[in-house]
């Protein structure tokens, strides 16, 4: 996690924080509203200071000193969109669920019923946990090193405490490893998905809704990108300008939304013709906002669960990429690890599986909160 | 409520709709919903499109504020509320009106209502769309309203879903959402169609409470002729797309003009033998037989009724004895202005605008006895003859 950032990549943090605001619509709203609420005025306040802190980390610091000094936490680009990212989410997800109690209670009651899926949550609530505020209180696996303690097992195969889940062939334990791979997870995950949902949605419903030429155009493009090889250009990619995360991530939001628009779409087909959209027209309200107020809350449900069944999808896609080398060598991802532990599998084996334990029961874990979020919030 | 103001304008009505023709262009050729239909409609008043299913009411009521699809629907004719002429107007202009000036209250209350939102909230969307008000005060006034339709327990029914509430209840909160913006005019398409008896009563007298309260003109399209005889001031009988018949609704139930209305009277139960169906089917809307749509399944058909157009309205004698082409001149097709004309006036002498009573069929016409259609005529023999 080195703070040497090029200054493109702060670019496009900015860019993707105004970009989540586009699609928050609140200035598209043609149909006249007595002004931004009082969440949306926090919302942009917030993001606006994020843009202020950005520019003072860029221009001011200039990369010279860690942009949190007291806990020595140097933001680097990802984790500015991260932030947004978390930012967006508290405003959009978090809010409005504390605010609608009563449904949240009902929602809550109904995604209850999986037991599978609640222990799932619990467990995607510490990775996010300890993903989020880890790495600021276990040093980073590179400044562990030891050799001294290297290939230590875990505690449970003989090792001891002080390692509990074992060193891997440079003496660094294998839990920082953990921890930091949480991390990148959390933004491969969570950056990605957001991207590719917010783009997926606007392109499916807005072609349903428009229809026509519209709806025309943009399938042909959807069509178009899920022909093309994202796999060879992300190589390409990475041979021409080296990994990065950030390309990664970047990449994967921006590549890889068409399906979420197909499902989008047809959904929105579906809801289009409901009463409810006619009647909605009928009191006045304009395009925009009968697709935000009205098209886009009935989807919801369908987007919800691809968003949910797109994060491991895009884990494991960077998981493989590290995998097989082609990862950003600044970040310790999972695939990274359990690659490095390859080797060492006859001896230590406990450095490839631990990390792809934790890799396996993420993406399990996902995917059971994903189907318990599907029959849990289906409006119908 | 500041828009309060009584019928002192007698000479423009509200709602004048002339000639209006919608029609869907579609792989099997051009369905003309609507084909050229006239009426008009005082503030205050209500007027109830009346035909049977796929006689183009709906799409009458839809094509006022272009609710209709366009394309593939295409509207023309002329739609004047308050002098402006909706055929003409932009999106834009419509969709202030929609709501604020005219309203509507849909069919199902099941559909109507969007699942995930409240039902408060669905009201106070209708008030933050066309006032700039606070989210706290369009709340309050959606209390309000809820008040005003009178659902128990407004504040907390507010914060409910639809899926929470009955039939009843949901269209009640159809109608506060239409209520919302003050609109002059209401148009409610089958309000009461899916529901149960006892609630329909009650949502019949809510709107015509409210007509009264906030002055409000109400078209109303249904096919129950229990509903038009218990809420019309004057009525419209549609069928494929033309206007059959325009009278006050005393004038319809006492002395129904036209053969398409007296079958329709007749299948109330309890009026009429007929044993409750017209035989036959609608005519083909993509292609409609030349001569009067309904003389296929008419028993008084002759040779002329099925040549020519479809016949243009003519003023209905207050008394089918009198001789009635005597004195009337013929309107042109289609467009029989609202207010009558001189001679529709001098054929009753008590006929205002409101009385108007005019029918779409050569009997009434000028070479023809009205009294013709007062013979015994069986039903069967209509279906024997032309065969449907």
């Amino acid at each position: 996690m080195a703070g040497d950032e090029p200054a493109p990549d702060g670019g496009t943090a900015r860019g993707a924080g105004t970009g989540f605001e586009g699609i928050d619509w609140t200035a598209v709203d043609d149909a006249g509203s007595a002004g931004p609420s009082a969440a949306v005025t926090a919302e942009v306040l917030v993001l606006l200071g994020l843009a202020a802190a950005l520019v003072y980390d860029y221009v001011v610091l200039a990369n010279e000193a860690p942009t949190v000094g007291v806990v020595g936490w140097d933001v680097t680009g990802v984790e500015w969109l991260l932030v947004v990212v978390l930012v967006v989410g508290a405003f959009h997800a978090a809010l409005p669920l504390a605010r609608n109690r009563r449904l949240t209670a009902y929602y809550w009651r109904q995604f209850r019923k999986n037991r599978a899926a609640v222990v799932s949550l619990g467990f995607l609530g510490v990775v996010f946990l300890v993903g989020l505020v880890g790495p600021l209180i276990w040093t980073a696996p590179n400044e562990a090193i030891d050799y001294a303690a290297a290939y230590q097992p875990p505690v449970f195969a003989g090792g001891s405490w002080e390692h509990a889940l074992g060193t891997d062939a440079q003496g660094r334990p294998i839990w920082h490893l953990i921890v930091y791979g949480m991390r990148v997870s959390l933004e491969v995950g969570l950056i990605s998905m957001v991207f590719a949902i917010s783009i997926g949605t606007v392109v499916g419903t807005a072609a349903a809704y428009f229809g026509g030429y519209v709806d025309e155009a943009l399938m042909r493009y959807v069509d178009l990108q899920q022909t093309f090889p994202v796999f060879i250009l992300l190589l390409l990619l990475i041979y021409l300008y080296g990994a990065s995360l950030l390309l990664i991530i970047a990449l994967y939001g921006l590549f890889s939304w068409e399906g979420t628009a197909r499902l989008v779409r047809s959904e929105a087909l579906q809801r289009g013709e409901e009463a409810y959209v006619r009647a909605a027209e009928a009191t006045g309200a304009g395009r925009w906002w009968t697709i935000r107020r009205h098209l886009i809350p009935n989807v919801s449900s369908t987007v919800i669960t691809a968003a949910t069944l797109s994060i491991p999808v895009f884990i494991l896609g960077e998981a493989s990429l590290s995998f097989l080398g082609f990862g950003d060598p600044d970040v310790f991802s999972w695939g990274r690890t359990i690659s490095a532990g390859r080797s060492d599998l006859p001896n230590a084996p406990w450095i490839s599986t631990i990390p792809g334990l934790f890799l396996f029961l993420t993406v399990l874990a996902f995917n059971f909160v994903g189907d318990a979020l599907r029959d849990a919030i289906d409006p119908r | 409520m500041s828009r309060h103001h009584t019928t002192t304008d007698q000479t423009e009505p509200l709602l004048r709709v002339t000639d209006l023709r919608t029609q869907f262009r579609t792989d099997d050729g051009v369905v003309r919903a609507v084909d050229g239909v006239s009426f008009g409609l005082n503030a205050g008043e209500t007027v109830c499109l009346v035909g049977e299913s796929g006689s183009g009411k709906t799409v009458t009521a839809e094509s006022i504020t272009r609710l209709v699809d366009c394309p593939p629907g295409e509207i023309s004719g002329r739609i004047e509320f308050r002098g402006e002429d909706l055929t003409a107007a932009s999106e834009d202009r419509l969709r202030s009106l929609r709501g604020a000036e005219i309203a509507h209250v849909f069919q199902n209350p099941q559909d109507a209502l969007n699942p995930v939102h409240t039902v408060g909230w669905q009201v106070a969307e209708v008030v933050q769309i066309h006032e700039s008000v606070s989210r706290r005060a369009a709340r309050k006034r959606a209390v309000d309203l809820l008040d005003r339709v009178d659902i128990p327990d407004p504040a907390a029914t507010a914060d409910a879903y639809p899926h929470e509430l009955s039939g009843g209840m949901k269209q009640r909160v159809l109608v506060a959402v239409a209520l919302a913006g003050e609109p002059d005019l209401l148009i409610a398409d089958e309000p009461t169609t899916a529901l149960d008896v006892t609630i329909q009563a009650q949502i019949l007298d809510l709107i015509a409470d409210l007509q009264a309260e906030f002055d409000m003109a109400v078209l109303f399209v249904t096919h129950d002729l229990g509903v038009v005889a218990r809420v019309a001031d004057r009525v419209v009988v549609l069928y494929a797309g033309k206007v059959m018949e325009r009278a006050p609704v005393d004038r319809l139930f006492d002395a129904p003009a036209h053969p398409y209305s007296r079958a329709l009277l007749a299948c109330l139960p309890g009026r009429g033998e007929s044993n409750g169906a017209i035989p036959g089917n609608l005519p083909d809307a993509t292609d409609p037989p030349p001569g009067c749509r309904f003389a296929s399944r008419c028993p008084f058909a002759v040779e002329d009724c099925h040549e020519g157009d479809h016949p243009p309205l003519a003023p209905v004698a207050e008394d089918t004895d009198v001789e009635a082409g005597a004195t009337v001149g013929d309107p042109p097709a289609g467009s029989a202005p609202l207010a009558a004309s001189s001679a529709e006036r001098s054929a009753s002498p008590d006929a205002g605008p409101d009385r108007e009573h005019v029918a779409a069929c050569l009997f009434h016409g000028e070479d023809y006895d009205a009294a013709h259609l007062d013979r015994e005529v069986a039903w069967s023999a209509a279906e024997g003859d032309h065969g449907e």
